[in-house]
């Protein structure tokens, strides 16, 4: 599949894996949230994958986002890797993993290498 | 101080720097949101209807968007005089991330007809402090008014304690306080770990979303308690029964993949755990008011 351009993301296929980058996005909120999901699942279609997310564009992302990210953010993934160097976004991820409870396994890399490394056991 | 008191109201205004400082500041903000949460969770576990919604500020604008009336609580949340607000630009209020979503809403404002929307957006507190409301826009034209104006509100949860106290003033100015004392009482949860119990049973429900839901009793018991604690806990912590919140969960779900892939109506529903098209169907048209395939049109 071609890469696919959104309102607020990228999106193309490598490997069997999805590739999720954000745009600049100052905050990622509830209604921001809800487009980027379904966007996605319009881009899907049918088919689950593991997915890799980079998250470079995104500066703080708010409580109902990540709540709703974690349950219907979910869908059709079988896993998600997130890609970031910032110890900003280090704490919110954890607090995104230990309180939002994502249902999907999800982890983060320093790099899209270890991302992939990750992902492919769940292709 | 702002923060500590705002009880969640608040947070901080945060920068694009990646530093130590900047990672206290988000730290804070995601502890803020945590409270903010905990006291809404608080006040569900004193009384079955804790929460309550309500209008909180209130903005006119005219159609340039300047400010034509703010009431007492804007003056108040955002640390501003009324006669440093009116005749300033909506925009002024709002944080530098909001502005590209006000040019949005303000250009819908303009060029559709009748507009109403719900967004949300961040207003600058003094302080450099921010406020993320939800905030409904609408446009007002009436016939023999010869201007339109723009009205603005947004909404709040709160604790329902905040308002017992009227209720409890109205009663005992009515006399009527007495006799109501002699209805049963809710049920209520009486410790923590029973609430993390059924915390935890509608965790194992949304992980395990499309698989039959086992009996009560059964669940119950895996996960150390009874059937009446967790029919009555789960009503009382997220106002719903457990097989209400499945279907719920269930329904939310195919409206997602109904309104975003081409996935068959009747994959759909197996998908997500209906055992046949007809019971999908009558639950989803409960739900939503229209059919899956009236939906998918």
């Amino acid at each position: 599949m071609l890469m696919k351009e959104t309102t607020y993301s990228k999106i193309w296929m490598a490997d069997g894996i999805l590739i999720f980058v954000y745009k600049p996005l100052p905050v990622l909120d509830f209604s921001t949230a809800k487009i980027v999901v379904n966007e996605r699942l319009h881009y899907q279609q049918d088919v689950s994958y593991p997915v890799l997310c980079d998250l470079q564009g995104i500066k703080d992302a708010d409580k109902a986002a990540r709540d709703y990210l974690a349950n219907e953010g979910s869908f059709l993934l079988k896993a998600v890797a997130m890609v970031d160097r910032r110890a900003i976004i280090e704490a919110l991820l954890r607090v995104y993993i230990h309180r939002s409870k994502p249902l999907i396994p999800t982890q983060l890399f320093e790099n899209q290498y270890e991302a992939m490394h990750f992902l492919k056991s769940y292709r | 101080m702002t923060l500590i008191v705002g009880g969640g109201s608040y947070l901080i205004e945060r920068s694009e720097e990646d530093d130590d400082i900047e990672l206290v500041l988000m730290t804070t903000n995601l502890l803020v949101e945590e409270l903010a949460d905990t006291l809404r969770y608080v006040g569900y576990l004193d009384s079955p209807e804790a929460i309550k919604e309500y209008v909180h500020m209130l903005f006119v604008l005219d159609t340039g968007f300047q400010l034509r009336y703010v009431n007492h609580t804007v003056q108040t949340l955002l640390g501003q005089e009324s006669d440093v607000l009116l005749g300033a630009s909506f925009s002024d209020l709002l944080t530098a991330e909001s502005l590209s979503s006000w040019q949005l809403i303000a250009r819908d404002l303009l060029y559709k007809d009748n507009y109403h929307g719900v967004h949300d957006l961040s207003f600058k507190v003094q302080g450099a402090l921010t406020k993320r409301c939800t905030c409904a826009f609408s446009i007002v034209s009436i016939a023999e008014w010869p201007v339109s104006f723009i009205l603005v509100t947004t909404f709040e949860t709160s604790l329902n304690r905040l308002f017992i106290e009227d209720r409890i003033k109205a009663l005992l100015a009515s006399g009527d306080l007495r006799s109501r004392v002699k209805t049963n009482p809710p049920f209520k949860l009486s410790n923590e770990k029973d609430v993390r119990i059924i915390q935890s049973v509608r965790d194992r429900l949304l992980q395990n979303i499309s698989q039959p839901l086992p009996g009560l009793r059964v669940l119950a018991h895996e996960f150390g308690t009874n059937e009446h604690k967790l029919k009555n806990g789960f009503k009382q912590l997220y106002g719903t029964s457990v097989y209400r919140f499945l279907t719920q969960e269930r329904l939310k779900r195919a409206r997602m993949l109904l309104q975003n892939t081409s996935l068959p109506v009747k994959e759909i529903a197996q998908m997500i755990g209906f055992k046949n098209m007809s019971h999908f169907s009558k639950a989803f048209k409960k739900q939503y008011g229209v059919t899956p395939m009236a939906l998918r049109k």
